[in-house]
């Protein structure tokens, strides 16, 4: 007799809305549907398919408004491609692997050629042996060693687009006529259509016919390459397993010993009756290296099973939203939220992009069916309850919605959603993983996700190419439900290199800011960093110095008045190596060390195009000096004195004063020579003065004879700089200015004087260069926000990273009306008061209004930032201390308390009773 | 707020159930298609059990003849599996998984490779993969390569 179930089979082997496709029929040994792969393009069982990563799309920094376009702006790339009719889509995202290898590379060959440079050694194998070889390996396997224990993903997001539901009799060769330039006539003319059509879906999401992304341009997405897709068809069939290094993007040569390192062996994939997961198993050769007993080391490969369990989660009950809520993050996009879970998720919206002309008979049958519902019911006497209404309400809505929206809001995404995790143990996926992912999406995306049976053939589904069954769980939604999922949010922060600082919030990946990307990316390379005592601005800077000076091996200068950071040099090896303490305020420091005409060098010819505007530069530079010698006089002048006395002063430095290693005293003598009694007389004040603190730092000895002196300093010549300025006493932040006594305006001027000291390291040459400013306190100089302005424009001409850090952000405001657009990047950390964390959202350009970053920076957590990068993407990251060595772990320990020895003396005080 | 971000589910999945002429309404509420469902199967199983149960065991059935006890003990037979099966079905059948979907589950379930097979070493459960021998850069250029793979045609782009 018949197996009756085989008539049945065959009938229901269609997926129900991929009717027209070719009939699929699934695969008993296993075997993938996908049948040639050439260049972004797929030939599979289930028609030809073209494969595209989605470009990232900032999300976090934007306003309402902006969100709001970024949904409309997907909608309307959805919404063409579904204008000539229906047609097949699949948003697919994928955990991708930290690119750890890469990473190491680019910051050793970035960095290689300064370092040894710095350590005084010839070749890479003598820098191996040296204190900064080792520290330098240290910090990279720190690195690794992170990103192993916290399981570090990026994300893609990959748009499939079903080019025809029809199979390639021919595969490859089919797929090389579709993906060419030139019209197909002769025997094969009925491709044409299909390439015409690839060239359609080629123009709306990469913004050309052939799918050549032009330099400039801003794509939907990019096309896939051959080795990319096979990427993504391991990552799927092994879900949760380690994916081969073989068809990871990237260069491959010397990391034989990848820690990603793929499975080389085929995939068993196998599920009970009716169990939660598929059990996938498979094996790879592992090389160990082994010592023998006779002390030689060889290499013994091993073959290592691995075993993943997937469970496949359905997406049904979508609850009503508005777009309000999304823009205004009061719920996450419902794709993008399936990737800010603390495991790997994947996800996959299948199904088809309906216009709505196709959808009438449709909807005129719904609301029929609503209708005689309600006739039924009034038929059997029965009351026409508030669900009833609502049936027929939704009908009729939907009805409309179908005839007469505009087409871009009418036409339907109709497919399944569907969300996969991966375990080690089923017990891990459906004790731990789902349970919290289930709760998650209820709570922050109000949708549900089910396990269903069937398990295998949902795991399938993952795998491009293969068939999804449509035929249960199918959501319809409108395109701006669907454009409300925004799956491609971007949850990347910072640079390709550079120093890594820790998590992103809302992500898996790590925070990497390379502190000249500033300059590279073509910006200001000024970093503004602004947050509470104790939110880890000094820690911040630290790090950034110990990075800087240590593995990037540039000029670093931290000015740091507290002197605190000190212990950076006589803690971590490698600075103490090579860099100095200057005491600016020590009576032992050199008289006129910060005399204006030398902290401001003179412009070198060699870096300007031709002489009219070294000219200009030596000009600006002479009207700088004069600037910064005036501010410093007139801070030191009581403020009784008058207005003519000023206006001598003025004229006598502007007249007099300005030249490279000009002494200060030229400007007293032309003073001193003032025809009224008022200028003479603040000559004699500031004669007088010139040995107080403050000015012995402004002012050189005077010459005997009168003769000018030539002035010199060697401030930020060494690869590492420290600048203190001891014992100083700065005016408390609320007082008036007219309050200040002598010890307040001696460290204001200090201060003042150690800020210009500090960039003076960025004009020694080209390269780069850090300048690192700590507790910037300019409040009262007029023209600090020339020298902000200058500043920033020349830490991109002259490759330098300037870090301006305060407790208060309203003193960054007053350094420059446009302060926000001087900075490269920003970093902002935890505030007490309201109004200083609105004004932190000021400095980083986001949105006053928006109430979760206002609580995000009122939240206390020390070491978190809120920060802008090099581009504008705005994210939310702590640092973390354990990727700082171990001595910057204890160099930067500001704590007071030392807890650890805390606790143990408890534990004594038990024992002992 | 005003929820303008709705999906179409609550009106596709609105359920249409059949009470049936106003005099006789049906017994339990079921979805149309349900209750259609229920009819195939009522048939189905009188057929069976008229095919199954030999008339000659009813002959004993007091004042009715052979044929008759059969009828009757088949009507209600059809009646006591149809009725209890399609009331314990119904509600799992839903505009949202509608039958078609259940057999899908349940051809998916029997399809899917089971572990002790697997050990078997049969081609059934296996995934295969597309074994690529990357290699692109011989003597400093990229060669372009295919490399026939199990069920995978695998080209490099130009």
């Amino acid at each position: 007799m018949k197996n009756p179930l085989r008539r049945i089979r065959k009938n229901l082997a269609t997926d129900a809305t991929e009717s027209t496709a070719t009939k699929v029929k699934r695969r008993d040994n296993g075997q993938l549907a996908a049948r040639a792969v050439y260049r972004n393009l797929i030939a599979a069982d289930t028609g030809v398919w073209a494969l595209y990563t989605l470009e990232n799309v900032p999300w976090e920094g934007l306003d309402a408004t902006d969100r709001q376009r970024v949904m409309s702006s997907w909608n309307q790339t959805l919404y063409e491609l579904s204008s000539r009719g229906r047609i097949g889509v699949r948003l697919r995202g994928v955990p991708v692997p930290f690119p750890l290898h890469d990473f190491c590379v680019s910051v050793d060959q970035s960095t290689q050629a300064r370092r040894i440079a710095a350590a005084g050694v010839d070749t890479v194998e003598e820098y191996a042996e040296t204190v900064e070889g080792q520290a330098f390996a240290a910090d990279m396997l720190r690195v690794q060693d992170y990103v192993h224990r916290h399981q570090t993903r990026k994300r893609s997001t990959v748009l499939e687009v079903r080019v025809s539901p029809r199979k390639m009799p021919r595969g490859m060769s089919d797929l090389q006529l579709v993906a060419s330039p030139d019209r197909i006539e002769g025997p094969y003319g009925k491709l044409e259509d299909l390439r015409l059509e690839l060239r359609r879906i080629n123009k709306i999401i990469t913004g050309s016919p052939d799918g050549f992304v032009a330099p400039n341009a801003e794509p939907v997405g990019r096309p896939m390459t051959p080795k990319t897709i096979g990427w993504l068809i391991h990552a799927a069939v092994g879900m949760g397993m380690p994916v081969p290094t073989a068809t990871l993007a990237g260069p491959r040569a010397g990391w034989d010993s990848d820690e990603v390192a793929g499975f080389t062996n085929l995939v068993e994939a196998s599920q009970a009756p009716l169990a939660p997961t598929t059990e996938l198993h498979t094996r790879r050769v592992v090389d160990h290296v082994v010592t023998t007993e006779d002390g030689r080391s060889i290499v013994r490969s091993d073959l290592d099973t691995l075993t993943s369990h997937v469970c496949v989660l359905h997406a049904r009950g979508f609850q009503d939203r508005s777009t309000a809520e999304v823009a205004n993050r009061a719920l996450l996009p419902y794709l993008h939220h399936l990737s800010t879970l603390p495991f790997d998720v994947d996800f996959i919206a299948a199904g088809e992009l309906i216009p709505p002309d196709e959808m009438e008979t449709q909807a005129s049958r719904v609301t029929s069916v609503a209708e005689d519902l309600g006739e039924h019911r009034a038929e059997h006497g029965m009351r026409v309850d508030v669900r009833q209404g609502d049936a027929v309400r939704n009908a009729m809505e939907y009805e409309d919605s179908v005839r007469r929206a505009r087409p871009g809001d009418a036409t339907r995404f109709r497919g399944v959603v569907m969300a996969a995790v991966t375990g080690a143990t089923e017990a891990e996926v459906m004790e731990s993983k789902v349970p919290q992912l289930v709760s998650d999406t209820r709570r922050n995306a109000r949708y549900e996700l089910v396990v269903q049976a069937g398990q295998y053939a949902s795991y399938r589904a993952f795998i491009p190419g293969e068939p999804v069954n449509l035929k249960g769980s199918v959501t319809q939604q409108r395109l701006p439900v669907l454009a409300a999922a925004v799956p491609h949010v971007d949850t990347t922060f910072g640079d390709r290199t550079g120093m890594v600082l820790g998590p992103i919030a809302g992500s898996r990946d790590l925070a990497i800011l390379d502190p000249h990307g500033g300059p590279a990316a073509g910006v200001s390379g000024v970093i503004l960093n602004a947050g509470q005592q104790g939110s880890g601005k000094t820690t911040f800077l630290s790090s950034l110095a110990a990075y800087s000076a240590g593995t990037l091996a540039v000029r670093t200068v931290f000015s740091d008045p507290s002197g605190a950071t000190e212990r950076l040099i006589q803690e971590v090896p490698t600075l103490a190596k090579h860099g100095r303490v200057a005491d600016l305020a020590s009576a032992g420091s050199a008289q006129g060390s910060m005399s204006p005409s030398v902290l401001i060098p003179e412009p070198d010819r060699a870096m300007f195009k031709d002489d009219d505007e070294h000219e200009a530069a030596v000009e600006s530079a002479k009207a700088e000096r004069r600037q910064t010698l005036l501010d410093a006089f007139l801070l030191k002048l009581p403020p009784a004195l008058g207005e003519s006395a000023r206006d001598s002063l003025i004229v006598a430095v502007q007249t007099s004063y300005g030249e490279y290693q000009q002494s200060p005293w030229e400007a007293i003598a032309a003073l001193e020579k003032d025809k009224s009694d008022a200028g003479r007389h603040a000559a004699a004040l500031l004669a007088s003065d010139a040995n107080s603190l403050g000015m012995r730092q402004l002012m050189p000895a005077r010459m005997a004879n009168g003769a000018p002196d030539r002035l010199a300093t060697d401030l930020g010549t060494e690869l590492f700089t420290i600048l203190k300025l001891t014992g100083i006493n700065p005016p408390a932040a609320n007082l008036d200015r007219k309050d200040w006594d002598e010890s307040n305006k001696a460290a204001m001027l200090l201060l003042y004087l150690s800020t210009r000291a500090a960039t003076r390291a960025m004009y020694a040459d080209k390269s780069k260069s850090t300048v690192l400013i700590d507790e910037v306190a300019m409040q009262f100089s007029a023209s600090f926000a020339g020298f902000a302005a200058r500043v920033s424009a020349d830490s991109r001409k002259w490759n330098g990273c300037v870090a301006f850090s305060t407790q208060n952000p309203h003193t960054l405001h007053g350094m420059a009306p446009q302060i926000t657009n001087l900075a490269g990047s920003v970093f902002i950390g935890t505030m007490k008061s309201k109004e200083a964390a609105l004004a932190g959202l000021d400095l980083l350009g986001v949105s006053r209004d928006d109430a979760a970053f206002t609580q995000t920076l009122l939240s206390r957590r020390p070491g978190h930032w809120l920060a802008r990068d090099w581009t504008g993407r705005v994210a939310y990251l702590g640092q973390s201390k354990d990727l700082f060595s171990p001595e910057l772990a204890e160099a930067t320990k500001t704590d007071p308390i030392d807890r650890s020895a805390h606790i143990e003396v408890e534990y004594e005080g038990v024992e002992n009773r | 707020m005003d929820n303008d971000l709705k999906t179409d589910d609550a009106a596709l999945n609105l359920e249409y159930p059949w009470y049936g002429p106003a005099e006789l309404p049906f017994f339990w509420h079921a979805r149309l298609s349900t209750q259609v469902y229920t009819a195939i199967l009522a048939v189905t199983v009188a057929l069976l059990l008229w095919l199954l149960i030999p008339g000659f065991l009813l002959g004993w059935v007091p004042l009715l003849n052979e044929t008759a006890a059969k009828v009757l003990v088949v009507a209600v037979g059809t009646l006591a599996v149809a009725i209890p099966v399609s009331a314990l079905v119904a509600p799992k059948i839903t505009k949202e998984r509608p039958i078609s979907y259940w057999f899908q589950v349940l051809q998916d379930e029997l399809e899917a490779p089971r572990k002790a097979r697997l050990t078997e070493r049969t081609p059934q459960g296996f995934l295969v993969l597309p074994e690529v021998a990357w290699n692109p850069r011989v003597n400093g250029q990229t060669k372009a390569m295919t490399t026939n793979i199990i069920g995978l045609d695998y080209q490099e782009g130009q």
